[in-house]
């Protein structure tokens, strides 16, 4: 069966092809809880081969299956002939009238339910157990943002029990942040960030959410500062007014919706957020000496 | 207007976000107080002569500012221009 770019806009036939899947019966069903700090996400699996790649989310699997509330629950299972080799990259369409997302690349096709908080995942014969990582992010980018915090495109280092979180843009150098830095301090993620409301303040956790060095920790820290990295022949702190911290914050933020509801709810959440944490331009040069300048002001 | 464009103001500076592109784009104090006779629902006429009364510039440097200034909320989505 192959799917092609005009039955994207098809939601009824979509959701035929699903329905063929989803809900999953119970029998012969594998469940995972992944929790990142309070964002909680369920993946139940058939025949997804989780096992392979369960040593990816080591530190942030619960047993309790009793004791696990999900904020998101994903459902995962293969189609024995699906063909999306019409999709190289993810292509995104949504239904805003049901609030429902769907998205299509060369390994799967998903259908996210807001409201009811689920995703849905079909994977093709070709797909790795790995696909089903991207709609975890997913997943726990809503249950964070629903918990009040963030999924953040943002490496985070530890300082000594203080988080510092790096973000930008691709390629503009959190990874080589988190590089530089780990032989003085704790690298938390080189990739992704959860950002959580602790009090007055914020807390910053590693994620599960893997990048180019191949680790994470899923340990916090209070948020004592976050920094829009730009690549410099010095390093200096430019201060920013706060239209333009909730800018660059809005382009570093994982978020898929497209709601009206959701977008005011993460707009204030950004405005709330950029008010209390030290958020900062960083222009770098990518040594160790970079945090000269950090430790100097913070 | 598009209905579904959040705004909200910080610091004297309006902050328009659309929900589809999730960009956001930041007013200076002039682009908001003119959204927000927008918002009232002004006509470009109207606009026109209520900015004419606080900056002190030609009026027809004015209408091609105004006429800029809207242009681009139209290509960015988040106004439409309704016959008058």
């Amino acid at each position: 069966m192959k799917l092609t770019h005009a039955d994207t806009h098809s939601f009824a036939q979509i959701d035929q092809l699903l329905g063929d899947y989803f809900p999953l019966n119970e029998e012969g069903i594998e469940t995972n809880n992944i929790a990142v700090g309070s964002s909680k996400v369920r993946v139940r699996n058939l025949e997804g081969k989780f096992d392979e790649i369960r040593e990816r989310y080591e530190g942030f699997l619960v047993e309790d299956d009793d004791g696990f509330v999900p904020d998101f629950i994903v459902e995962s299972t293969r189609h024995p002939s699906l063909d999306l080799s019409e999709f190289p990259n993810i292509t995104v369409v949504s239904d805003p009238e049901n609030n429902k997302h769907y998205a299509f690349r060369w390994d799967f096709v998903a259908r996210i339910d807001v409201a009811n908080s689920r995703a849905e995942l079909l994977m093709a014969p070709v797909a790795h157990p790995l696909s089903i990582d991207t709609i975890v992010r997913i997943a726990t980018s809503f249950a964070a943002i629903d918990n009040g915090g963030f999924l953040m495109h943002s490496s985070c280092i530890n300082r000594d029990g203080d988080a510092f979180m790096f973000c930008g843009v691709s390629g503009s150098g959190k990874s080589t942040m988190a590089r530089l830095s780990q032989e003085r301090y704790q690298v938390f993620t080189d990739e992704m960030t959860l950002i959580e409301k602790q009090g007055d303040g914020y807390v910053a956790w590693g994620t599960p959410f893997w990048g180019d060095m191949q680790m994470s920790v899923h340990e916090s820290a209070p948020l004592k500062g976050i920094f829009y990295l730009a690549k410099s022949k010095d390093n200096r702190i430019e201060e920013l007014p706060r239209s333009v911290r909730v800018k660059e914050m809005m382009r570093v933020i994982m978020c898929f919706g497209q709601e009206k509801v959701l977008a005011e709810k993460l707009l204030q959440q950004a405005i709330d957020f950029v008010s209390v944490v030290p958020f900062n331009r960083l222009h770098f040069k990518p040594e160790i000496s970079v945090w000269d300048v950090i430790n100097e002001k913070f | 207007m598009n209905p579904d464009v959040v705004f909200r103001e910080v610091d004297g500076e309006g902050l328009l976000m659309e929900p589809t592109s999730r960009s956001l784009h930041i007013l200076n104090d002039s682009g908001l107080s003119f959204w927000k006779m927008i918002e009232d629902g002004m006509t470009v006429s109207a606009l026109v002569d209520a900015a004419l009364e606080v900056y002190e510039v030609e009026r027809q440097q004015l209408e091609s500012d105004v006429s800029d200034f809207l242009d681009k909320m139209v290509k960015l989505h988040l106004i439409k221009l309704l016959p008058e």
